[in-house]
């Protein structure tokens, strides 16, 4: 039911996506003329970053980009009884390098590369003393974890759609809203820890592969993107 | 025209994308379940190694050296009795077995140093044994194991021994010496001690019957009935045993206790005592002594009765009960100061494995001083403790199947020094890893992988059980191969059973997988991973509320 829901979605906002586009195509016919070279700034699910455009003709740009996104999330998480101080650190970003072909004046599919830097960690250390039986086990015998996630496919094959649009009476300047997925491959992941979850880490019992198994279905990154930028030449 | 293309190509792309975006639907699963089952996965993996001292009590028959298996109650009280706990954490003012042998830990908030010993004393209660006292001073952290010998009321000496009088130069006194009816068992055997029982005439006078009627009107009357038949006078029935190894506990000396070389030479009961045919019901005031002589040389430093009181106090070579309830122990012990902490003896070997290996320890007159235990994966190094400051010869026990007889460690000094052991496999064991896994039924979404002490042997064996010591679910170990094992672990009063066959195919796969929780692989380094999935039972998940 879920997955049903969610591809209806998604169809809905493409096709949103399409007829934003062409009503652009009748209300904003963009310079089309030649080539150009922009240069801007963007914001994206995969961070917040620059970009260049070179638009070739009318129907290629090529562009190169860098976003980047590190944002510390921190937290208390009780588990079994156990208070940790949990830090989430959501680390992702990269290099792109991406083509984009306009199968109508505003509207393009966009495809490339994405050097990506996704590595979010979570970290937690136990900061109450544990009640056990009778007893307590002092928080520093209790230890800490780290669960660090990362891309298996670094240089990552990118896909998306969007629309584009030009400002001013010149039309130097363009903003486009773009989606669309890079493949990162399933995730990796790397377990440390002391104390208690000391067995979560250890490579004997294989939990990493086993954890990394569960979450293997994660092999895309959504992308929605925003950028805008000013013709320089 | 120009618009049939353009909805072409946009129906074309809405469904490129969408289908590709149908292709993430799967991340609205949720991943905290397992994706063929639906069930919780286990997300995390706990262990118990928060506990720095684990305490193995194993309680043997004095006689056979076996496991008693009759109920047991042991209770511990002393300085730290309260800090042992079980591995659920709890406090309990006793523990009961079936099995002979208890798993304990050390609250982990109690430090144990040199400094700061670990003070403590056991009591054991146990069907058809006699009670065990003894007291521990422990100077290190680590993995103990206690063994604690009892000796069975069956293997007691039976004798009756009548007494004759004696005119000394103060009061007319019975002194029981004549042996009437030896014990059957023991008898012959010579000991280095003597011990005596006296009643003075006046004393005996006092004494009253089963039906609370006196046997004498005066001392005077008793002496006449003594005169009249010696030999059916008087006699008292013993229950005693004698055949105590000696051992290290703890002894009050001028007041501070300290641990030292200890012996039971015996410990001892009046079962009754008959008057003229009759069996005493109350001493009504009098007095049994009892006097006790060391008869060989050297004299040891410390001898006589003893009674404990969370350590034992040596109160001298006479001893008197004013009740019929007369029970002794009479000791010998050294006054020399153990050291808190000794030497160094590391157990190295060729092979990746887990070891436990039993050691007697003797002096160079190959008396017996103690018994050590050695729990630890090699290389393993340990500092013994509480030893005395003298020449040694380690005598390792031929007990574990999987390695071959350990040479004699010579020690010049206990105290000090480091040594290494060698330690050679036995032929055609092969060297396996296990990695176990326990889980709660209710709760898969967490395991344990216990840092625990455990034992393996081939099932239905007459080998002994191999002690084994588990790091995080993981013990390398060494086994047979094409045999079946069992592995198991003490929780409480419960054995936890895992069963597993060293047979493999090549590529290190397991050959009796269908229907067990049992897999293996093969290590980069060629060994076989055995791994188990066992399914604790309920009451261990119980006590660990989970």
């Amino acid at each position: 039911m879920n997955k049903t829901v969610f591809t209806f979605l998604l169809m809905l906002s493409v096709l949103a996506q399409a007829k934003a586009g062409e009503n652009l195509m009748q209300s904003n016919q963009p310079d089309e003329t030649g080539s150009g070279f922009y240069a801007g700034a963007l914001a994206s699910t995969n961070g917040l970053g620059l970009d260049v455009q070179y638009q070739i003709n009318k129907r290629v740009t090529l562009k190169a980009g860098y976003e980047t996104l590190n944002f510390n999330y921190s937290f208390n998480l009780t588990e079994d009884n156990i208070d940790y101080a949990t830090d989430l650190n959501y680390k992702t970003g990269g290099i792109s390098l991406l083509l984009n072909w306009f199968y109508r004046p505003a509207l393009y599919l966009s495809g490339g590369v994405v050097i990506n830097k996704f590595q979010p960690v979570l970290d937690g250390e136990a900061v109450s003393d544990m009640k056990y039986g009778d007893i307590s086990i002092p928080a520093k015998d209790v230890g800490n974890f780290s669960f660090q996630f990362e891309s298996s496919v670094k240089t990552s094959p990118y896909i998306g759609a969007g629309f584009r649009k030009f400002l001013g009476k010149k039309k130097r300047i363009t903003y486009n809203f773009e989606t669309g997925l890079y493949y990162m491959g399933p995730p990796e992941l790397e377990i440390t820890a002391r104390g208690l979850l000391k067995p979560s880490a250890d490579s004997a019992h294989e939990h990493k592969n086993y954890l990394e198994d569960q979450f293997s279905v994660y092999k895309f990154y959504p992308v929605v993107k925003f950028a805008i930028g000013v013709r320089l030449f | 025209m120009k618009n049939t293309k353009f909805n072409t190509i946009k129906i074309t792309v809405v469904i490129l994308v969408a289908a590709f975006f149908a292709g993430c639907s799967d991340y609205l699963d949720n991943p905290l379940k397992d994706k063929e089952t639906g069930e919780d996965i286990n997300l995390l993996i706990l262990d118990f190694n928060f506990f720095n001292t684990r305490m193995t009590y194993k309680l043997l028959d004095a006689t056979s050296g076996e496991l008693i298996t009759s109920t047991s109650t042991i209770r511990f009280s002393g300085e730290n009795g309260d800090d042992i706990v079980t591995f659920s954490g709890e406090k309990n003012p006793e523990y009961v077995s079936e099995l002979g042998q208890l798993e304990l830990t050390v609250d982990p908030n109690v430090t144990i140093s040199e400094s700061s010993p670990f003070k403590f004393s056991v009591n054991v209660e146990a069907e058809g044994y006699n009670n065990l006292t003894k007291a521990f001073q422990l100077k290190n952290e680590g993995k103990k194991t206690f063994e604690l010998y009892l000796s069975k009321t069956g293997d007691e000496d039976e004798s009756e021994i009548g007494g004759e009088i004696d005119y000394g130069e103060g009061d007319t006194t019975i002194v029981f010496s004549k042996v009437v009816s030896d014990g059957l068992k023991s008898a012959a055997e010579e000991k280095p001690y003597k011990i005596q029982y006296e009643i003075s005439l006046n004393d005996l006078a006092r004494f009253k019957d089963t039906n609370g009627d006196s046997f004498f009107l005066s001392s005077k009357e008793a002496e006449e009935a003594y005169k009249n038949d010696p030999k059916n006078f008087i006699s008292i029935f013993l229950k005693t045993y004698s055949n105590y190894a000696p051992e290290i506990d703890v002894v009050n000396i001028d007041g501070i206790p300290a641990s030292v070389l200890f012996q039971k030479l015996e410990t001892g009961r009046i079962e009754k005592i008959t008057l003229v045919g009759q069996e005493v019901g109350d001493l009504n005031g009098g007095v049994v002594k009892m006097n006790s002589e060391y008869t060989e040389d050297p004299d040891p430093d410390i001898f006589g009765f003893a009674v404990f009181s969370d350590v034992w106090d040596i109160i001298g070579t006479q001893s008197v009960y004013n009740s019929l309830d007369i029970n002794y122990t009479l000791v010998k012990a050294s006054a020399e100061n153990l050291c808190g902490t000794g030497s160094k003896i590391t157990f190295q070997s060729d092979v990746i494995s887990s070891f436990s290996i039993d050691a007697d320890v003797y002096d160079m007159n190959d008396n017996l001083l103690t018994t050590i235990n050695f729990k630890g994966d090699f290389p393993e190094e340990f500092t013994v403790e509480n030893t005395p400051q003298k020449a040694v010869k380690l005598v390792f026990r031929d007990n574990n199947p999987a390695f071959k007889p350990i040479s004699t460690l010579q020690i010049d000094d206990f105290c000090s020094g480091s040594y290494t052991v060698n330690v050679d496999p036995q032929e055609n064991y092969e060297q396996y890893q296990i990695v176990l896994k326990a889980f709660c039924p209710d709760n898969p979404g967490i395991a344990v992988a216990p840092t625990y002490s455990g034992e393996f042997k081939i099932k239905g064996s007459d080998n002994p059980w191999q002690g084994v010591d588990m790091d995080g679910g993981v013990v390398d170990l060494l086994g047979l191969p094409g045999q079946e094992y069992e592995l198991r672990l003490l929780w409480e009063n419960e054995w936890e059973y895992s069963t597993l066959f060293t047979e493999f195919a090549e590529d290190g796969s397991y050959l009796h997988e269908s229907g067990s929780d049992v897999s293996s692989e093969l290590m980069e380094d060629g060994r076989v991973r055995i791994k188990i999935d066992h399914k604790f039972s309920q009451s261990v998940c119980d006590d660990m509320n989970w």
